[in-house]
C-alpha cells in the first residue's frame, strides 16, 4: 500500500520527493530510510542538524524529517533557520518529538508544518509524508501558475509599451496651415486610452481639427484609435468630395454610422472644430466631452459646452453645432475627458506655448507639466492637449 | 466582478443598487447582472448612488444594458457623485435615462 494516496489531484502520478531525514539515533534514522524509500521517495540521510542544513542548502529538498535533539542544531533551531532561508520551494518540515505534546506549541511556532511522536510508527510518519506531499504539490502548483501570470503581464506591459510608441510615432506634435499653428500633447494612461488629435487639410484653408477618446483601454483601444486616426483622414476627405461645404453634423452622422454596431463595444468622445481662417470663424461639435476652451489675445477665457451623443453610442447621433468668430492670436485649448484644466492652468497655457516654441523639438516642457500633474505613475486615463493658436 | 445587489422597493419596481465604481475592470459584467433581472416594460431602477467613478467602459455597459433608445426611456437611474451626474450631461444621456438625484 506504500505510496498509496499520496495527494496527487486527478490520478496524476506522484511525485517523488527529496527528504532530509536528520536523527542521531541511527537505529531510527534506518528506519525513517526505509519508510521513505519503500514510498517511492529519496531519503538523504543525516545524523546532526548541521549536516542537515548543509543538505538543504546543497539542493532542492521537498521535506524536512528531523529529530528535535540532536548535536550541533537542534531540531527546533534547524527548523527556525529554513524558515529565515525561505527558498523558491517550499520546504515541508516535521520534527520528531520524544515528548508527547507537551512541545508541540515550541515545535509548530518554531516553522514545524507536523510533528510525530517517538516511538515512530511508519504508518504515522507514511500519513504525515502524504499530508506534507498534499501541500508540497499545492505549492508547486501555486507558484507555477504564479509563473505563468508573471510572464503574461510582462508580455502584456511590453506590447503596451510597444503601442504607446507606435501611437506616439503616428500622432503629429506640430502642425501648421494657413490660418493656425498646433501643438499636441499626449500622456498615455498606464494602460494606454486611445486618445487621437490631429488635423486634417480641407478646401480653401479650411482645416478639421479633432481630439478623440476611443473608449476602454489597452491594446484594444490603442489598435482601434490607430485604425481610427487613418480612418479620418479619408473619410474626412471623402465627405469634402461629396459635400464641400463640410458640415460637422453632417460629416458626424457619417462617422456615427460606420463605427456604431461595429462590435457593440467602440464609441468615440470627442471635440470637432472645423477651422475657417478665412472668414476667422470655427464650427464646433462636441461628442460627449465639455473640453474646449478660447483663450482670448489679452486672456480672456471662454469655456465651450454643448452635450453631444458620443459617437457610436447609438444608431442616431442627433449631432448639433456651434459656429464661433475669433480675433487674430485667440488660442483654442482642448483637452482630454481625463484631464480637467483648472483657471490657473489656462491662464497659464499662452505662457506655456511661448516656452514650448523656443525649446524646438526637445522634449515637450507641456507633455511634463501634465504628467507631473499625474503625479509619479502614469495616469488612469489618457491625458491629451491640444493648442491651437488661430492667426 | 461586479458589486451590486437586487431588491423590489414595495412598489413592484426592480431596483439594481451598484456599488463603488463601474470601469473597465467590472463593466463587462453589468448586462448579464441586469439581464438577470429586467424584463423590458417593467420598471426598473438602476440606483447609482454608491459610485464614485465611470469611465468610458462603465458608461458603454449601461448603454448596452438596455440596448435600446425606448427601453432606456423607461428606466430610472440615480446618481449622487457629481462625476457620475457630469458624465450623463455631457453625454446627454441625462436626456435618455430618467435621472434622480439622491
Amino acid at each position: 500500500m506504500e505510496g498509496e494516496g499520496n495527494g496527487a489531484p486527478n490520478g496524476a502520478p506522484p511525485t517523488a520527493l527529496t527528504i532530509v531525514l536528520a536523527d542521531d539515533d541511527r537505529a531510527i534514522l534506518k528506519l525513517l530510510e526505509v519508510v521513505v524509500r519503500g514510498m517511492g521517495h529519496r531519503p538523504i540521510p543525516v545524523t546532526d542538524g548541521a549536516a542537515a542544513l548543509r543538505a538543504i542548502e546543497a539542493e532542492r529538498v521537498d521535506m524536512l524529517i528531523s529529530d528535535i535533539e540532536m548535536p550541533h542544531l537542534s531540531g527546533i533551531d534547524l527548523c527556525r533557520t529554513v524558515r529565515d532561508r525561505a527558498g523558491e520551494s517550499y520546504l515541508f518540515t516535521v520534527l520528531i518529538s520524544a515528548h508527547d505534546q507537551r512541545d508541540v506549541a515550541a515545535l509548530l511556532d518554531a516553522g514545524a508544518d507536523d510533528f510525530i511522536t517517538k516511538p515512530v510508527i511508519p504508518a504515522h510518519l507514511q500519513a504525515r509524508i502524504r499530508s506534507g506531499q498534499r501541500i508540497i504539490e499545492s505549492d508547486r502548483r501555486v507558484r507555477a501558475v504564479n509563473r505563468q501570470l508573471s510572464d503574461t503581464i510582462a508580455e502584456i506591459r511590453s506590447a503596451l509599451a510597444h503601442a504607446e510608441q507606435i501611437q506616439r510615432l503616428m500622432l503629429p506634435r506640430r502642425q501648421e496651415g494657413a490660418g493656425f499653428r498646433a501643438y499636441h500633447h499626449w500622456v498615455p494612461s498606464q494602460q494606454l486610452s486611445g486618445d487621437i488629435m490631429a488635423v486634417v487639410d480641407l478646401a480653401d484653408d479650411a482645416a478639421l481639427f479633432y481630439n478623440l477618446d476611443v473608449s476602454g483601454h489597452g491594446i484594444r483601444a490603442a489598435l482601434q484609435a490607430t485604425e481610427l486616426f487613418h480612418i479620418l483622414q479619408a473619410r474626412a476627405r471623402e465627405y469634402l468630395a461629396r459635400h464641400p461645404d463640410f458640415l460637422l453634423p453632417g460629416f458626424l452622422e457619417t462617422l456615427n454610422t460606420l463605427i456604431h454596431g461595429r462590435d457593440g463595444y467602440t464609441y468615440i468622445a470627442g471635440t470637432f472644430v472645423v477651422i475657417r481662417p478665412r472668414d476667422r470663424r470655427l464650427e464646433i461639435a462636441q461628442a460627449g466631452t465639455d473640453a474646449l476652451h478660447l483663450i482670448g489675445a489679452r486672456g480672456d477665457v471662454t469655456a465651450h459646452h454643448r452635450p453631444g451623443f458620443p459617437i457610436g453610442l447609438f444608431g442616431s447621433l442627433d449631432a448639433g453645432s456651434t459656429l464661433v468668430e475669433y480675433a487674430p492670436g485667440t488660442i483654442l485649448a482642448v483637452s482630454s475627458d481625463g484631464l480637467a484644466l483648472s483657471p490657473d492652468m489656462l491662464a497659464a497655457i499662452p505662457r506655456w506655448l511661448e516656452e514650448a516654441q523656443s525649446g524646438d523639438f526637445g522634449p515637450d516642457p507641456i507633455e511634463a507639466r501634465l504628467a507631473a500633474l499625474a503625479g509619479p505613475v502614469a495616469p488612469a486615463d489618457d491625458l491629451s492637449l491640444s493648442l491651437i493658436v488661430l492667426a | 466582478m461586479i458589486d451590486y445587489r437586487v431588491r423590489e422597493d414595495g412598489s413592484g419596481t426592480t431596483v439594481a443598487v451598484l456599488n463603488d465604481y463601474l470601469t473597465q475592470e467590472n463593466a463587462n459584467g453589468l448586462p448579464a447582472a441586469i439581464a438577470e433581472h429586467f424584463t423590458p416594460g417593467t420598471a426598473f431602477t438602476l440606483d447609482l448612488t454608491a459610485v464614485t467613478f465611470i469611465d468610458s467602459s462603465g458608461l458603454g455597459a449601461i448603454v448596452r444594458s438596455f440596448k435600446d433608445k425606448l427601453i432606456m426611456e423607461g428606466i430610472t437611474i440615480r446618481i449622487a457623485s457629481k462625476q457620475v451626474e457630469r458624465l450623463f450631461h455631457i453625454t446627454k444621456l441625462d436626456q435618455i435615462f430618467r435621472i434622480e438625484g439622491a
